[in-house]
Order: C-alpha cells, then sequence, then structure tokens
C-alpha cells in the first residue's frame, strides 16, 4: 500500500521544485501583470481604471514610435542574420576550404560577449572621436555624429546586433548542414547541377527546420532588445531608438506607473505570442519543419 | 577524336578550373572580410584598454597605443567598488548554476524515465516558459520580491520594507527553475538503456535511489554543457539585476560596467580595459569548452 503511493507521488515530487519556482515566478506574475494592466499603480496606492491604460496607448507618442522601432529593428536584424548566417555557414560548409574552423570560432566570438560589453565597444566605435570616424575621414568622407543622427542611429544599432547574433545564425546552420544527406549533392552534381541551383533546390529546402527554429528564437530575442538601447542611446534622438521593453522599464521603474508599464507588457506578450503562434501555424503546414523536443 | 576538338576541350577544362579559382578566391575573401568584421571591434577594445586617455580623445586617430598602459587594467577598478562587483557576481553564478543544475536534472530525469499522468503536459508547459519574454512579468516579480512579509523590514503584511530585493536571493531564486537544462537532461536521459533502470529497480533501488546512483554520475557531459550555458547566461544578465539591485554593494559586474557611461567625460580606456576584464571569465571557459559551448547552443536551438 504505502510503496504504491508513493510510486504514484515519486514523480511528481521530482518536478516539484521546477514547477513550484517556475509557478510562483513566471505563473502567477503572468496573471498578476494582467490585472495591474486594468490599474493605476504607483507603488502606493493602487485603484482600478479600466481599459484607460489600454486606451493611452494609443495616444502615446513614445509607445507608437517603440512599437514601430521594435517591428523594424526585429525584422532587419532577423532578416540579415538569416542570410548572412545561412550564407557563411554554406561556405565554411565548403571541402575545399582550409581553416573553416578558426573562421567559424572567431565569427562566434561576439555571441558570447555581454550585451553591456558590446555596447561599450561600439559606443567606442561611434563616439565622435572613434573609430568609425576617422575611418571616414581616412577615406575622405564627412565625419558623423552616429548615435545622435535620427536617420542613422537604427541602422547603427543594427550592425552591432548583426555583429553579435551572426554567429549564433552560422553555428545553427552548420549543424543544419550535418543532417543533409551528402548523396543529395552527389546526384546534383551528376545531373549537372550547379552550386548555385544545389544550393537553392537542396540546401535552403532541407535547412528549412533550422531557419524555422532560427526565425522563433532571433525574432524573440530581437523583440526584447533593451540592453544596446539603454547603454547607448537612451532611446533617443527623439524617440528614435526606444523599444518596447524600454518603455516597460521607463515607465515601470523611472516613472512608477506600474499600471501603465503593465500594460505595454501585455502588448509585448500579446505580440511575441502571435509571432511565434503563426510560425508555429506555418512551419507546420510547410510539414518540414517541428521544434524537435 | 581529332586533335581539334580535344583542345577545344582542353581549353573549356581550363576555363572551367580558372572560373572556380576566381570563384573560391572570392569565397574566401568574403569570409575574411566576416571575420575581420567579427574580430575587428574586439581588437579595437584591446588596443584602446592599453592606450592613456588623452590619446583617445584627439581627433588624430592611431591604431596602437603608444606606451601600453597595462596599469590600466589595475586603475580601472580603483574607482568603484569593483571587487565587490565581482564577488557579487560569482556568488550569484554559482548558486545559480549549482540549483538549477540540481533542479533541471531531477525534472529531467521524471520527464525522461517515469511513467506519470500528464508528463508531456507538463514538459510543453516548462518550454512553453521559453517563449515568453521575461520582460511580460518582470513588475509583478519585483512587487513579489519586494513584499515578501517580514523579510528586508518588511512587516507581516509585506509593507514598510524592500522584501527580498537587494539580496542574493533575489538573483538567484528565480533563476533556478531552467527549462533549457530541464528539455537538455531530459533528451540526455532518454538516451539511457531501459535495461539499466530494470536492473537496478530489481536489486531494490526506488526512483531517487535510481537517479542518484546511476543516471547523476552518468550526466557529466549534459552537466558540461548545460553550466557553461548558464554560467554565460547568468554572467551576461543584465535587465534583471539592473532592476533587482537597489543599492552599490549588490551590484553584478554587468551593472558596475554600465556606471561607467555615467561618469560624464568618459576615460575610454579604463572603460576598455573593464569590459575586457568582464568578459575575460566567458572567454576563458568559450575557449577551454568550445565543443560543450556550441553542441549547448545547436540541441537546444536557445538563443
Amino acid at each position: 500500500m504505502n510503496k504504491k503511493k508513493r510510486f504514484r507521488i515519486g514523480p511528481y515530487l521530482f518536478i516539484l521544485p521546477a514547477f513550484l519556482v517556475s509557478f510562483t515566478f513566471i505563473i502567477i506574475p503572468l496573471a498578476i501583470s494582467l490585472s495591474y494592466s486594468f490599474t493605476d499603480y504607483n507603488l502606493v496606492s493602487k485603484s482600478f481604471v479600466g481599459l484607460a491604460n489600454y486606451k493611452k496607448l494609443f495616444t502615446d507618442v513614445a509607445f507608437k514610435r517603440a512599437f514601430v522601432n521594435t517591428a523594424e529593428y526585429t525584422f532587419f536584424v532577423v532578416a540579415i542574420n538569416v542570410v548572412l548566417g545561412l550564407i557563411i555557414a554554406a561556405f565554411l560548409n565548403e571541402k575545399w576550404l582550409r581553416g573553416s574552423k578558426i573562421f567559424r570560432t572567431i565569427i562566434y566570438i561576439p555571441y558570447t560577449v555581454s550585451v553591456v560589453a558590446a555596447s561599450m565597444i561600439w559606443l567606442y566605435i561611434y563616439n565622435p572621436n572613434g573609430l568609425l570616424n576617422s575611418i571616414m575621414s581616412f577615406l575622405g568622407l564627412k565625419q558623423q555624429l552616429w548615435l545622435d543622427n535620427m536617420k542613422l542611429v537604427m541602422p547603427c544599432l543594427i550592425v552591432m546586433s548583426v555583429w553579435q547574433g551572426v554567429g549564433y545564425c552560422m553555428v545553427m546552420y552548420l549543424a543544419g548542414f550535418q543532417s543533409v544527406p551528402p548523396d543529395l549533392y552527389e546526384a546534383a552534381t551528376i545531373d549537372g547541377a550547379s552550386k548555385l541551383q544545389q544550393f537553392f533546390k537542396i540546401s535552403v529546402p532541407m535547412l528549412a527546420p533550422t531557419t524555422y527554429l532560427i526565425l522563433i528564437m532571433t525574432i524573440m530575442s530581437s523583440f526584447q532588445v533593451f540592453g544596446q538601447v539603454y547603454n547607448m542611446t537612451s532611446g533617443g534622438p527623439a524617440y528614435r531608438t526606444t523599444t518596447l521593453v524600454h518603455q516597460i522599464y521607463m515607465q515601470a521603474f523611472v516613472g512608477w506607473k506600474m499600471g501603465y508599464a503593465s500594460a505595454i507588457s501585455v502588448v509585448l506578450l500579446a505580440t511575441s505570442m502571435t509571432i511565434t503562434l503563426l510560425l508555429f501555424r506555418y512551419g507546420n503546414r510547410n510539414g518540414g519543419a517541428e521544434v524537435d523536443q | 577524336m581529332t586533335s581539334k576538338t580535344k583542345e577545344v576541350d582542353v581549353r573549356s577544362v581550363r576555363m572551367y578550373k580558372i572560373r572556380r579559382r576566381i570563384i573560391r578566391v572570392m569565397i574566401v575573401l568574403f569570409l575574411v572580410i566576416v571575420v575581420a568584421f567579427s574580430f575587428f571591434p574586439l581588437f579595437i577594445m584591446i588596443l584602446t584598454a592599453l592606450k592613456e586617455q588623452k590619446e583617445t580623445l584627439t581627433a588624430t586617430f592611431r591604431f596602437f597605443p603608444k606606451v601600453p598602459q597595462f596599469h590600466n587594467f589595475v586603475d580601472c577598478f580603483a574607482r568603484n567598488n569593483w571587487f565587490r562587483y565581482f564577488l557579487n557576481s560569482g556568488f550569484v553564478t554559482l548558486m545559480v548554476v549549482l540549483l538549477s543544475t540540481f533542479i533541471s536534472s531531477l525534472a529531467g530525469f521524471s520527464f525522461a524515465r517515469l511513467k506519470f499522468k500528464g508528463n508531456t503536459a507538463i514538459f510543453m508547459m516548462f518550454m512553453a516558459g521559453i517563449m515568453i519574454p521575461a520582460q511580460a512579468y518582470i513588475i509583478p516579480q519585483y512587487i513579489m520580491l519586494r513584499s515578501i512579509p517580514l523579510l528586508g523590514g518588511n512587516d507581516i503584511t509585506g509593507a514598510g520594507g524592500t522584501g527580498l530585493l537587494g539580496t542574493y536571493w533575489a538573483l538567484i531564486i528565480p533563476f533556478t527553475a531552467a527549462p533549457l537544462g530541464i528539455f537538455l537532461c531530459r533528451q540526455f536521459y532518454l538516451t539511457f538503456p531501459r535495461s539499466l533502470d530494470d536492473a537496478a529497480r530489481i536489486d531494490g533501488c526506488n526512483n531517487f535511489q535510481l537517479f542518484a546512483s546511476i543516471y547523476l554520475p552518468q550526466s557529466k557531459t549534459v552537466f558540461a554543457t548545460f553550466v557553461i550555458l548558464k554560467f554565460t547566461y547568468t554572467w551576461n544578465e543584465f535587465f534583471y539585476p539592473l532592476i533587482m539591485t537597489n543599492s552599490k554593494d549588490m551590484y553584478t559586474v554587468q551593472i558596475g560596467l554600465q556606471q561607467f557611461n555615467e561618469l560624464g567625460i568618459v576615460d575610454w580606456p579604463l572603460l576598455m580595459a573593464a569590459t575586457l576584464v568582464v568578459m575575460m571569465p566567458i572567454l576563458v571557459v568559450f575557449f577551454a569548452a568550445q565543443k560543450y559551448f556550441v553542441q549547448g547552443i545547436v540541441t537546444s536551438g536557445l538563443k
């Protein structure tokens, strides 16, 4: 009797620590976050305001800019990283290439650098007396205030994020190439297919599951961009680089408007969930792609 | 075959070879540019860390420092209590890694090896946690940690003080449940032969003994992978400690580094020196265990 009972509860006990922590620090806060978003709450007093916070989102310039900026940043960073990562991996996968391991290691290093450290390095590169401006004057071009320029500041952040993220995509694609059967390429070569044709007709479709996984992960992480913005531009100039998470931070922990910030975080959650579900759906329809579990 | 067609043949083979060579040279050139782009910022950081401040403020840029200022690596830590920051980061990272490894392997073992109702459903729930952006629940998390009763000057209702905010526990406990670890351990334990379990059970092992005496000692490779990733993530974490630490004494190295930026005129050589030192533990781990590092990223897909 005793033994039977222990056998039933045992498996759950193994999961209990992980479950308790996740439940306390993710699931409950998620529910509370939703409820805060209907209140006006500044840590001292709390009052129910219904949908007022959500209505305010539509008239808040900072929020609108943040939403557009986040989408713009995510689109460019993800697109460039995925395409560039695939090309680099395809080249590194060529058998005649020597030293591909060294290439791989160096391209991957920036990915291990923390966002604060990366921000500091690129702040130095972009600063008025910094590296980029001296390269500009060396080439006889006009020097720029990179991070104070409305047109240039977003591309500057995107370049930095490509520097950090392309190694991840490359490594994922290199692993993906391992699972493409080599006889496919051999057969195609015998049939007279060029390397370029092989790339588009064999590599790209066979790597679809990898692409799909990379898309989910990079879209999620780009959508949460914060460190670069906080450390390099503070969202400026004139909200040009403020992002959703930056707005959550500013509203909640600088302005102490917990209710309004919660409404923004609900929007963040809803948007990223929608994107993920769309990707899952699209991926499953294509058949080949499933997140391995 | 006449001699003329043979000649054409030789020529076209030669053309093909030349074309192939040109393409290969272009590919190598492309890769060299990418590598330069990846490496150059780090190279500049190292060179700048060795300069004098006045060298970085002049309009004429020089790559190499006139005289390498190695004392920068000591000086950069004089201004703030960096010893404390490293201690904080070290302790928090150590605790998070130890606790999350143990907790994850327990859960991973259960998901992989034990039969119970809702196994797959609960596992998928944990995995869904990866998809939820942390910023979506950080505000209530902050308020919860702040209002834990009877701690940090709080009364029984959780008001009045700061609760667990500004303690190590605020930086440790929420990170001890790691979906990544559960995933990696489950995958790893699924590859163990079932006969191992049967043999142990015949010998009278219960679930925990089975886990502790057979699975845990065999987990070195999966732990290596997970520990390296978790170590990197925890050491590099910025958003969370930025919010949850409320005094300079509790800063982690990342927050300390960010402070350099707020001192008016930036002393670039000292900032770059500090940046390099803060990156050092990760770089050492990366080069010492690159295989596990990359393996972890690849098997989980996690960014």
